[in-house]
């Protein structure tokens, strides 16, 4: 406990972001670590949340829950499709000036999300592993000296999760479970920003956006106590980030943190309701609201509707599930994006279980 | 079960302060907008005016932001009608897709960093050394001899200027508030460049309506009208333009030779010529341009034109 106390307090000093200058942070819809549909459907409601829609655990301290193993192989890809294959360039291709200058002819805003993983769940145990998640966004500003903004970045990523039953310790804690996470990431990126007239001017177009690459290895932990009865109670507490990033880059500050989560599943008469609310980055998030998300959910046969809220972003999303194939579709107001403001997102998943 | 309830009121008692605790402990950011992003926004909505304003203040403060002078110029840039994405494709056509040099840099089609030294020698015609034959004229021959390579020289230029926006006299204050803060120490090369670009708008601008705007440009009539201190002031502007130009544009791209230095070598040679008309004034006359004006009015036979 000492040494999370001091690891959460180490990381502090981490917080140099600053956010109030123009092109100098991520989109905050891309610092989210689960994406999924469900999880974006649901406001990135994470701790207060047993199983999601999609049949997977997101807070490790549930996965006792599961009472079936699943391997689910998942697409998912966020609207601007066509810019794949630019965040794909950013991030594989030598850069050339023409390609950065052909951006410029290009729609004001672009934005894209797309990932592809694996992920094997059981009781008490999980794995997922993630060889491609990309995000890419630009904006252009400015019609008098056009500058345009860039963000792409490429992850890979493997995550181990375990859970177990605390009262298999002493049965003075029944109904409280514990679990974590450990997750493994390698990210490569790109972020800046540039003029016309600096691409004009430039003798190497990769030193307007030179390449940057991230490791790290984190340790999620979290404690649930879920309730008996019909209403399924459920409150938990969880450390995010514990663990290293080398190097580290104000872009991407990932500091230890701490989150809380109250779920509820009330009993309806047809179908299953679950709802949720979670104060995330409790140490270090931007504000009060900025730490509050919620979400929840409604199924009924084969088809869950899925409604969330947190400050970025108000989602609605529907989740089918057949047999062996799940579809799921999300629908996002965005309230900021990088610059640019007020926005819609679509984005869809198609996942197997394999 | 007495114990299970025990613990999900000593959860919920530990929880809910914690929490909420933590949430009063942090310090809320300020949800003010920075100038420089609002003036970004400003200027997405086509408000360069507001922009102004905002940035003025910004560029007060702090002198030395190089960004918000950078911006600011910008926002009076585009006050004056110089919109990039209207002439998108006049940069398009400049910057990428087509070889500079077959605009601002006379010579191949090579790739960036290619000159052709020998276009450069031919096309500059140096004021240190004149042609021969103008050597032997007499200072009227000279003087009509340089106008007219002069005004051939404009015909061409005013044919590559043609692509860029005319900014009517009124606003050129304006580009001269943007350039005023562009003028910076030790500028990036895109600095030069964007500044090269109000420069070469401006000039267009300007000959527009000092020379291009007569439709009897070379004719008699227009050397009947002619008011040679007024043009030598023109030119010696022109030539100004035309230096910080190609100043910045040597700068950015130091191998390229410059088609638009023909066109200084031609200028500065007929403010030379004019100059030395001043100072090599006859006796007893007032100014020497005014007797060089009077000269050429009696030859043209002025006096017959209405």
């Amino acid at each position: 406990m000492h040494f999370l106390l001091w690891l959460v307090l180490q990381s502090t000093a981490a917080l140099a972001v600053p956010t109030d200058y123009a092109f100098t942070h991520v989109p905050s819809r891309f610092q989210t670590r689960e994406l999924t549909a469900s999880s974006r459907a649901l406001g990135e409601t994470c701790l207060s949340r047993g199983t999601m829609p999609d049949g997977t655990i997101c807070n490790p301290a549930f996965l006792p829950e599961l009472n079936e193993s699943t391997l689910l192989g998942r697409l998912y890809l966020g609207n601007g499709y066509a810019a794949l294959s630019t965040a794909n360039n950013f991030i594989y291709q030598p850069l050339s000036k023409e390609f950065l200058q052909e951006l410029f002819t290009r729609q004001n805003v672009t934005s894209l999300e797309a990932h592809a993983g694996l992920s094997f769940s059981s009781r008490y145990f999980s794995a997922e592993f993630s060889p491609y998640r990309v995000q890419y966004t630009h904006e252009v500003h400015n019609p008098n000296n056009a500058v345009i903004a860039i963000h792409a970045a490429v992850e890979k990523s493997f995550a181990l999760s375990a859970g177990l039953p605390l009262s298999a310790l002493d049965s003075a804690l029944d109904g409280f479970s514990f679990g974590a996470k450990l997750r493994v990431l390698s990210r490569d990126f790109v972020h800046g920003r540039f003029s016309m007239f600096e691409v004009a001017a430039s003798e190497e177009a990769r030193s307007l956006l030179p390449m940057r690459s991230q490791t790290a290895v984190f340790v999620d932990p979290s404690v649930a106590w879920t309730s008996e009865g019909p209403w399924k109670k459920r409150v938990s507490f969880g450390f995010s980030n514990l663990g290293r990033v080398w190097p580290e880059d104000p872009l991407y500050p990932e500091p230890a943190d701490l989150g809380f989560g109250l779920g509820l599943e009330p009993p309806v008469g047809f179908g299953s309701l679950k709802l949720g609310i979670d104060f995330a980055e409790l140490l270090h998030g931007e504000s009060a609201m900025g730490r509050f998300r919620s979400g929840l959910s409604y199924r009924f046969g084969i088809v869950e509707a899925m409604a969330g809220y947190n400050q970025s972003a108000t989602t609605v999303g529907l989740q089918f599930g057949f047999q062996l194939i799940r579809v799921g579709i999300v629908y996002e107001f965005l309230r900021a994006d990088l610059e640019g403001g007020l926005s819609n997102r679509i984005a869809t998943e198609m996942s197997a279980a394999l | 079960m007495q114990n299970s309830k025990f613990n999900q009121r000593a959860f919920a008692l530990l929880a809910i302060p914690l929490c909420f605790a933590i949430q009063g402990g942090c310090r809320e950011k300020a949800a003010t907008p920075h100038p420089i992003t609002e003036a970004y926004s400003l200027m997405d909505l086509g408000e360069n005016e507001k922009a102004i304003l905002l940035l003025e203040d910004t560029v007060t403060a702090a002198p030395d932001n190089t960004e918000a002078r950078v911006l600011l110029a910008s926002a009076y840039a585009g006050t004056a009608g110089v919109d990039v994405y209207r002439l998108h494709s006049s940069f398009q056509d400049l910057l990428f897709q087509q070889p500079l040099s077959g605009h601002f840099w006379g010579g191949k089609d090579g790739p960036p960093g290619e000159a052709d030294p020998e276009q450069a020698t031919r096309q500059f015609r140096p004021l240190e050394k004149p042609d021969e034959a103008a050597k032997s004229k007499t200072p009227l021959e000279r003087a009509i001899h340089r106008l007219d390579l002069f005004l051939n020289d404009a015909r061409e230029i005013a044919m590559f200027l043609d692509r860029f926006p005319r900014i009517s006299p009124e606003r050129w204050p304006l580009l001269d508030k943007a350039l005023e803060h562009l003028m910076m120490e030790d500028p990036t090369p895109d600095i030069r460049l964007y500044r090269s670009f109000l420069r070469v708008i401006y000039l267009k601008s300007f000959l527009d309506d000092a020379l291009f705007a007569n439709l009897g440009l070379g004719t008699r009539e227009w050397a009947c009208q002619i008011r040679l201190y007024e043009f030598r002031d023109d030119l010696t502007w022109t030539s100004s333009m035309l230096f910080h130009i190609s100043d910045d544009l040597t700068k950015v791209f130091p191998k390229r030779s410059m088609s638009l230095n023909a066109f200084h070598g031609t200028v500065e040679a007929l403010v030379t010529e004019l100059q030395m008309s001043q100072e090599n004034a006859p006796s007893g006359s007032r100014t020497g341009l005014l007797a060089l004006e009077k000269t050429i009015k009696e030859v043209f036979y002025c006096a017959e034109v209405k």
